[in-house]
């Protein structure tokens, strides 16, 4: 174990120690440990290997910005897991991604020797001839190349999604970001602070560790930050992205919440950048950062002897920490040529740390195996800051820390639209004008001294405040930064033989660079896309920078020439059954739903509706026991539910004008007491809805809609109404109101003893309406004809629904009475040869195809559709609606709906609806044909599944009883 | 003929599951305890879920109802969405467009009495059948719950006035109920969708930590029938 003493490691918890494996073998750590952290402490420093050369990897940036330490869990539940971020916890049991026989002795390392051979860009002059090869290349590459696997057995773990709101958003908790939250509360804004890391402090906690006074002010402002009720704040939380008009996509362990904020605060900080020298990828070869990350957050040392590579304070600063915490430190070799100027010098030569200016590593040596390194290879730089041969040094150690320059974490003021510039004042990208509402401070701003921090976060607040209305006194400018660039030019050390890496993620080394450059690829865009830069898992953070400035070399440009690539959400991957939360999916149910779930009833769905499509009886098969329930019907009683049908109320003084118009049938002698039929369609005259009108009085009526088509029809309804102006009440009343249909010879029989409406023929004829009471509840009934048979459509309160049901199936007892689905219904109405709208019509279907021309009112002054549809009449028709039918004794193959009817070597028609059995003993359906083709007798010509030709016959319609005699 | 007339709530048979305690507003049958009384108590502070979907409602619809609800002594505002309480513990709810709704307290006095007088000889007054489901939800908790269902800012939300919203996908009336000790919100739900949302609503409040409680919470004076 190289775990340190307090005060070192202040976000684990010595306390508690927690047993986790990795590649089989057993480690421990402690709480508040990441993956990377405990399995560097506990002397482990290979802990992954490369996308493409399977080149060994260790702690690289130790903030989740290199994918180095990716791992899965071994039960295959969760994969590419981010070892700078994975707690360990009891039971954890991970393993590296992308290797064959382990991390440690992955075969697949063999790759690398035949490097020379995969330049960047090789697969596409490679594997694209012949191209039928191209799926077989692609799966070895994909092998080879992957990340990790996914196990498609895996269940779904629910996530919440939540939604939050707030006045100004501030991402980042470090100084200058708690600098700007606590100003902005206190001005009154209701402010969300939310940061990545599980505790606030970012920067502070790390870098300025040692720093007696500024820890002191961290902890007040944490404090402060806390104390403030309008202040929320969020750790453990990333933005994963800024959308339009401020939708923020907040992400944490347990959910995504989708944010509205006024205004946003971008305090992000900044990525600190690797150096570029051969074997700069080595377990050992880390950030600065990471170094410091390892010390002072987790209580790791890093390394036995080290060798620290910088280019501005930071790297001193970092050489100290290393020194005070153990770490012998062989060398601190300053790229540049003048060196630091700031106290950090001479308290480097107090600690006797040996200084080597105008050097850079030019070489990192490898141990056996590339498990580590052994030494350091350090070479002058000359004025133009190359290095040079002589005076070549070898310095023995087992770790590089680097600290040689920062990156603006920008990518949500990219997102947000931000332009960045490049500052030679700083050496680094700045953002330029932001949009309304957007405000920046701190070193994601370009300022770095603390100080100056909590100060830009102080003025962006104060901004942020104007903006929203809550402060009009004076803002402060932002700081300026006044000391030497934080910031390398160009941390870049050609090595002539060695791969040098600019992006870790794909394994791209500088000479990848330069071979695209000389290929033609001499735009930022194109290189990126060629050589894949930035387009690994951690989407350049630690390798765009270095790319711009490559290619800015390389086109001898600046880097403001040569221009950026930008940022797209998610900041940070997130899984997509995180992204996906908890799924909404709304169903509607009957009120009748439970009884029909207690007695067999097998559902399907129909648009939002849960509906029996059959109930099943003991052991026999589907359409037994709906052909068994139709005849039940047709001979004796069934009850069916059809609370799902569409309910509309509409009254007032112009309700018969309104209905007139929107449907093509005559309403205005419609007698009270009385249902019409009603066909509705749209302005091109195609059929969208029908279903029944029933006349209550004078000026009500109650319409019946398609169960899936109500919606939508109610809102056009409305829409109607406002534009015709038209003095009428609509209401949709569908899920308010139960429904069901007792029909069958015997169901009159039944109904009686249950109802005081007088139910005698004379009394309620066929498409009658009366109001009354059933098993007492108030009930609206309707003398329909759906399935051809006698029958009531009963309609009560929803609440009365169950009530009415099971009296209704208990009075129908000694009549043989039993429920029927929708299975059943589809049959009967089928054999009525009643269409189903969208099953039986598409979208261009009108009403004289359908053979509803009968619906249409004749001299009506309009409705909807009117026009188109006296245009369509005069045109040649092209197509009829018929009934077809297969011979009682036939015994092949059958179609289903959608099959083709086939007429020589065209297309005449399709099915639009089938029964493969009927109570008449026989295959029916209905079908779109050519007219020619519709006289009854006709043969028909379908192709069936697998292509098989059938017979069928054109037949009159209705099937059943088509004298009407049963239904009256 | 058999009379009989026990109107259900939607999740009737999701409370009696959970041995609920009836009692009766009306001819309803309403969960009055659903646990020891101490405990929906103490649910009721941090995050307890409701159903009252039993209580009586009326919507009535058309240029006419305002005079005609004035005249049957129902007071009701004339600001879009803006509820008034009604005499009997219950609410009146002005939906715009001459439409209102009401639902009466568990007394159930008021919507009984305009729903029979409804369609005597008014002009411009037409009933709208509403068999929505009521639910409440309640305690220091609710607004986590609703964060999860709805994307409504419920800090700008004024007490009394309705928000038309989705809950979990649905269409759904949110009311913030005023003058309470802690924080309630009614939620008026489609009948045919209230069940998929009280479970939606169960399993959110339970991961939170609440729970299901009787109606005697809000309630006091319902008693076990």
């Amino acid at each position: 174990m190289s775990r340190l003493p307090t005060p070192a490691g202040q976000w684990i918890n010595r306390d508690q120690p927690i047993e986790f494996r990795f590649e089989g073998d057993t480690h421990r750590g402690f709480a508040g440990d990441v993956l990377s952290s405990a399995l560097w402490a506990n002397g482990v420093r290979v802990l992954g290997r490369s996308f493409k050369y399977h080149r060994p990897r260790g702690i690289y940036s130790m903030a989740n910005l290199d994918v180095n330490a990716m791992v899965e869990d071994v039960s295959g539940r969760r994969t590419n897991l981010r070892g700078d971020v994975l707690p360990i916890e009891p039971g954890l049991d991970v393993c590296a991604v992308n290797t064959a026989g382990g991390v440690k002795r992955d075969r697949l390392r063999i790759t690398e020797r035949f490097g020379s051979f995969m330049p960047v860009g090789f697969y596409y002059k490679a594997f694209h001839r012949p191209r039928s090869l191209f799926p077989f290349y692609e799966r070895q590459m994909r092998k080879v190349a992957g990340l990790g696997s996914i196990n498609p057995g895996n269940t779904p773990q629910s996530t919440p999604k939540e939604y939050a709101f707030c006045d100004l958003l501030v991402v980042g908790a470090g100084p200058a970001g708690m600098s700007a939250a606590i100003e902005a509360a206190e001005q009154g804004l209701r402010v969300l602070l939310v940061d990545e890391q599980p505790h606030m402090g970012a920067s502070g906690a790390w870098q300025f560790a040692s720093d007696e006074a500024v820890q002191r002010t961290c902890h007040d402002l944490a404090r402060r930050a806390g104390a403030l009720d309008n202040l929320e704040i969020r750790c453990g939380t990333q933005v994963g992205g800024w959308y339009a008009d401020h939708w923020i996509a907040l992400i944490d362990d347990q959910r995504l919440t989708k944010l509205r904020t006024a205004a946003t605060l971008v305090a992000t900080g900044c990525f600190e950048q690797p150096a570029v020298f051969a074997n700069n990828d080595l377990p050992g070869v880390m950030l600065g950062s990471a170094a410091q990350r390892l010390i002072h957050l987790y209580g790791v040392k890093p390394f036995e002897r080290a060798v620290v590579l910088a280019a501005n304070s930071d790297g001193y600063r970092m050489a100290l920490d290393l020194d005070h915490a153990g770490v012998d430190v062989a060398a601190l070799v300053d790229m540049r040529l003048a060196g630091e100027a700031s106290q950090w010098a001479s308290r480097i030569s107090e600690a006797d740390i040996p200084l080597y200016l105008g050097h850079a590593v030019y070489e990192a040596h490898p141990r056996p195996g590339k498990s580590g390194i052994k030494a350091a290879l350090i070479r002058p730089v000359d004025q133009q800051g190359r290095v040079v041969a002589d005076g070549e040094q070898h310095i023995d150690c087992d770790g590089i820390a680097m600290s040689v320059g920062w990156m603006p974490a920008c990518g949500l003021l990219y997102q947000a639209g931000v332009r960045f510039s490049y500052s030679r004042h700083i050496e680094q990208l700045v953002p330029g004008q932001l949009p309304a509402g957007l405000f920046a401070a701190g070193r994601v701003n370009g300022v770095f001294a603390f100080d100056d921090q909590l100060t830009d976060g102080r003025r962006a607040a104060l901004e942020a405040a104007v903006y929203l209305g809550k402060y009009d006194g004076i803002v402060p400018k932002a700081p300026t930064h006044n000391d030497a660039p934080p910031s390398h030019p160009y941390p870049i050390v050609v090595h002539e033989k060695k791969k040098a890496f600019v992006d870790l993620d794909e394994d791209i080394h500088l000479k990848d660079f330069v071979n695209a450059h000389q290929e033609g690829y001499d735009n930022v865009e194109l290189l990126k896309r060629y050589t894949t830069v930035g387009m690994g898992p951690s989407q350049g953070k630690l390798s765009n920078m270095n790319a711009t400035r490559i290619l800015a070399r390389l086109n001898d440009t600046s880097i403001n020439e040569t221009g950026t690539t930008t940022s797209r959400p998610m900041h940070q991957p997130v899984s997509i059954n995180h992204l996906a939360g908890r799924r909404f999916a709304p169903l509607r149910r009957t009120p009748m739903h439970r009884w029909h779930a207690g007695h067999g009833a097998q559902f399907i769905h129909a648009g939002d509706w849960l509906r029996p499509e059959y109930y099943r009886d003991g052991s026999k098969a589907r359409d037994d026991c709906i052909l068994d329930e139709a005849r039940r019907l047709r001979q004796g009683v069934g009850l069916i539910d059809v609370g799902t049908l569409g309910k509309i109320t509409v009254s007032g003084p112009d309700a018969v004008a309104f209905l007139e118009r929107i449907y093509t049938g005559r309403f205005a002698k419609q007698p009270i007491g009385r249902v019409r039929y009603a066909l509705a369609c749209d302005e091109g005259g195609v059929i969208i809805e029908d279903g029944v009108i029933a006349r209550l009085a004078e000026d009500r009526f109650y319409v019946t809609a398609t169960s899936s088509g109500v919606g939508a029809f109610y809102r056009e309804m409305q829409r109607w109404a406002i534009i015709w102006q038209m003095d009428v009440v609509l209401a949709n009343v569908t899920g308010q109101l139960a429904a069901m249909n007792i029909a069958g010879p015997q169901s009159r029989h039944v109904m009686e003893a249950l109802t005081d409406i007088d139910l005698s023929a004379d009394a309620f004829a066929y498409l009658g309406v009366r109001e009354g009471m059933v098993v007492g509840a108030t009930a609206t009934v309707l003398r329909v004809g759906f399935v051809g048979e006698l029958g009531y459509e009963i309609h009560v309160p929803a609440s009365h629904g169950l009530q009415v049901w099971t009296k209704l199936i208990n009075a129908g007892q000694t009549e043989g009475i039993g429920p029927f689905g929708v299975e059943a219904q589809r049959l009967l109405r089928l054999e009525k040869g009643h269409i189903i709208v969208s099953q039986d019509t598409d979208a261009l279907t009108h009403p004289y195809e359908a053979g509803l021309a009968w619906a249409i009112g004749k001299n009506k002054q309009f409705f909807i559709g009117q026009r188109s549809i006296g245009i369509m009449n005069k045109q040649l028709q092209t197509r009829k609606l018929v009934g077809i039918a297969f011979d009682e004794n036939y015994q092949g193959p059958l179609p289903e709906e959608c099959h083709l009817i086939i007429d020589g070597s065209d297309i005449a028609g399709r099915v639009t609806s089938i029964a493969h059995r009927s109570t008449l003993g026989y295959a029916i359906g209905l079908a779109f044909v050519r007219p020619d083709q519709a006289e009854p007798g006709t043969l028909l010509c379908v192709r069936t599944d697998g292509g098989c030709m059938v017979e069928a016959r054109v037949a009159a319609i209705p099937f059943y009883d088509p004298e009407n005699q049963r239904q009256n | 003929m058999n009379l009989i007339e026990t109107p259900l709530s939607p999740v009737h048979g999701e409370l009696e599951a959970r041995g609920a305690q009836w009692g009766r507003v009306g001819q309803s049958p309403i969960a009055v305890h659903v646990d020891e009384p101490r405990i929906e108590r103490q649910a009721r502070a941090t995050l307890a879920l409701c159903d009252c979907s039993p209580l009586s409602k009326l919507g009535v619809k058309g240029p006419g109802t305002a005079t005609w609800l004035g005249e049957q002594g129902v007071s009701v505002s004339d600001e879009a969405f803006e509820s008034r309480a009604l005499a009997d513990g219950g609410v009146v709810v002005n939906l715009t467009g001459g439409e209102f709704f009401a639902e009466s307290g568990p007394a159930s006095e008021i919507v009984p009495k305009l729903a029979a007088h409804l369609g005597r000889g008014q002009t411009g007054v037409f009933g709208v059948e509403r068999q929505d489901a009521t639910f409440l939800l309640s305690g220091g908790k609710a607004r986590q719950v609703l964060a999860q269902v709805c994307g409504i800012d419920f800090d700008q939300a004024r007490p009394r006035q309705l928000i038309l919203t989705r809950t979990a996908g649905v269409t759904c009336a949110v009311l913030p109920q005023p003058e309470s000790d802690v924080e309630i919100y009614r939620l008026w739900v489609d009948h045919s969708h209230g069940l998929y949302l009280w479970q939606t609503l169960v399993q959110i409040s339970g991961e939170l930590g609440g729970r299901v409680v009787g109606a005697a919470c809000f309630y006091p004076g319902l008693q076990v029938s």
